[in-house]
């Protein structure tokens, strides 16, 4: 029942996706406007680039994953459909995985549409054999960063200063991912010593391990008030 | 069918509910009454698992559910319809109707939702997107649920009949009879007297959260 209602919901939330292309279109824009006003701000030369190209990388898919977050609970809000999903008989942890999963794949599509303009406009170049490490880098990031947005997103969805707070309470928490994942996407650009990577990996999958263990946990216990 | 006992939830200092006690059995209609602010809907949202008690002791279809967990046999044998319509604009009433029934596990037949859509006075909006819905026309999609939601065995309507015109009333007079002559439990919240009136076989009143003598 779990797993059918977490595919009903994420198909829910695709297909209304496809009809209205809210999600996509305002993270996309939202991160090419991000990444050129960096690349402006800095004038960017290719050792310049090679320092601050990973952060503005990580700053833009934050700020444009917390715009998708948004988004994705604001239809839940409408007319009371987050307390019809749950009630539902799958409870609240389907309603967390299948959000979970929808905004890893909305942020996804949106890097997949974003990055090879985030790359051209800073002028950083990713060699051939740093793409699965970069690869790596964001599918963990991604998810660390969903596992907890998704947590408190659905906490704060009918809070008044919603848009305040989510920032607020998220990015302390998915601070060491991204810090991990600025450091990895530099050396999949051939920056940073040897062994480091293995390092940052580490860390970085340790902390969705933990995110794992707890934000599903406490997202079925706080969502009845 | 649902039993509490003492049953209060206090939002910071405020009382909502306070050791409300009561019965709703099955094949009844018990109807919830009183004035804005007296409890109602946190009755309503205490039953249904939105809200947990403060104090107090609830069973709903014979499982504890004041603390912990509910189990899926309460979640799937407890029908829900909240004062909103639970509903996505951007889906028809027809895809509404189809999401919320296989989210119960019940996935519905053609003919079986054009029947609860022909039944509720919206089979020719079907395929229309629900924003383009009126209130009434929502709040029928709502009313949809009551026929396709058949594993349910207790029923929370909370102001079933908002939005509605005397065709409409006399819709969910016809619906929830007819869930009561089948052996549901119905607890209905309403201010509207007709409706209880011609509905409630037991009738509760509530002020200032607290059960009136």
């Amino acid at each position: 029942m779990t797993a059918k209602t977490i595919w009903l919901i994420l198909r829910k939330d695709v297909l209304i996706e496809l009809r209205t292309r809210e999600v996509l279109t305002s993270m996309a824009l939202f991160a090419v406007l991000i990444v050129v006003v960096f690349a402006f701000a800095f004038s960017l030369d290719e050792t310049r680039a090679k320092l601050v190209g990973p952060g503005i990388i990580w700053v833009t898919i934050l700020f444009a994953g917390t715009l998708g977050l948004y988004r994705l609970f604001d239809r839940e809000r409408d007319h009371a459909a987050m307390s019809g999903l749950l009630l539902a008989p799958a409870g609240p942890l389907a309603v967390y995985i299948a959000k979970v999963l929808g905004l890893v794949i909305f942020i996804t599509v949106t890097e997949i549409i974003v990055l090879p303009l985030m790359l051209a406009f800073i002028g950083v170049p990713l060699p051939l054999e740093g793409i699965p490490l970069f690869a790596l880098a964001l599918l963990l990031g991604v998810l660390g960063f969903s596992l907890v947005a998704v947590l408190f997103g659905g906490m704060l969805a009918s809070t008044r200063l919603r848009e305040v707070l989510i920032p607020i309470v998220v990015y302390p928490v998915v601070v060491p991912v991204i810090i991990g994942g600025v450091k990895l996407t530099g050396a999949a650009m051939g920056d940073g010593l040897p062994g480091e990577a293995d390092n940052w990996l580490r860390l970085m999958a340790g902390f969705d391990i933990i995110y794992l263990a707890l934000c599903p946990w406490v997202f079925t216990r706080v969502m009845v008030e | 069918m649902i039993e509490a006992l003492e049953l209060s939830r206090r939002f910071g200092r405020q009382w909502a509910l306070r050791r409300f006690s009561g019965r709703f059995e099955a094949g009844t209609v018990s109807a919830v009454v009183g004035h804005n602010g007296a409890g109602k809907s946190t009755l309503v949202g205490l039953i249904a698992g939105l809200l947990r008690p403060t104090e107090g002791a609830l069973s709903v279809l014979g499982h504890d559910c004041a603390t912990g967990p509910r189990p899926p046999a309460v979640r799937s044998g407890l029908g829900v319809m909240l004062h909103q319509p639970y509903v996505y604009p951007d889906l028809s009433g027809a895809e509404n109707l189809e999401l919320v029934s296989a989210l119960y596990g019940q996935p519905l037949t053609s003919k079986a939702r054009h029947s609860a859509l022909h039944r509720v006075g919206l089979d020719k909006a079907a395929r229309r997107a629900a924003r383009t819905y009126s209130r009434g026309m929502l709040q029928r999609l709502s009313l949809a649920r009551l026929l396709v939601q058949t594993d349910a065995r207790a029923w929370l309507l909370d102001e079933p009949a908002t939005g509605l015109d005397s065709e409409g009333h006399q819709l969910v007079v016809e619906l929830v009879s007819e869930l009561r002559d089948s052996g549901r439990a119905v607890v209905m919240v309403s201010h509207q007297a007709a409706l209880v009136e011609a509905l409630a076989d037991v009738s509760l009143t509530l002020e200032r959260g607290r059960l009136a003598s």
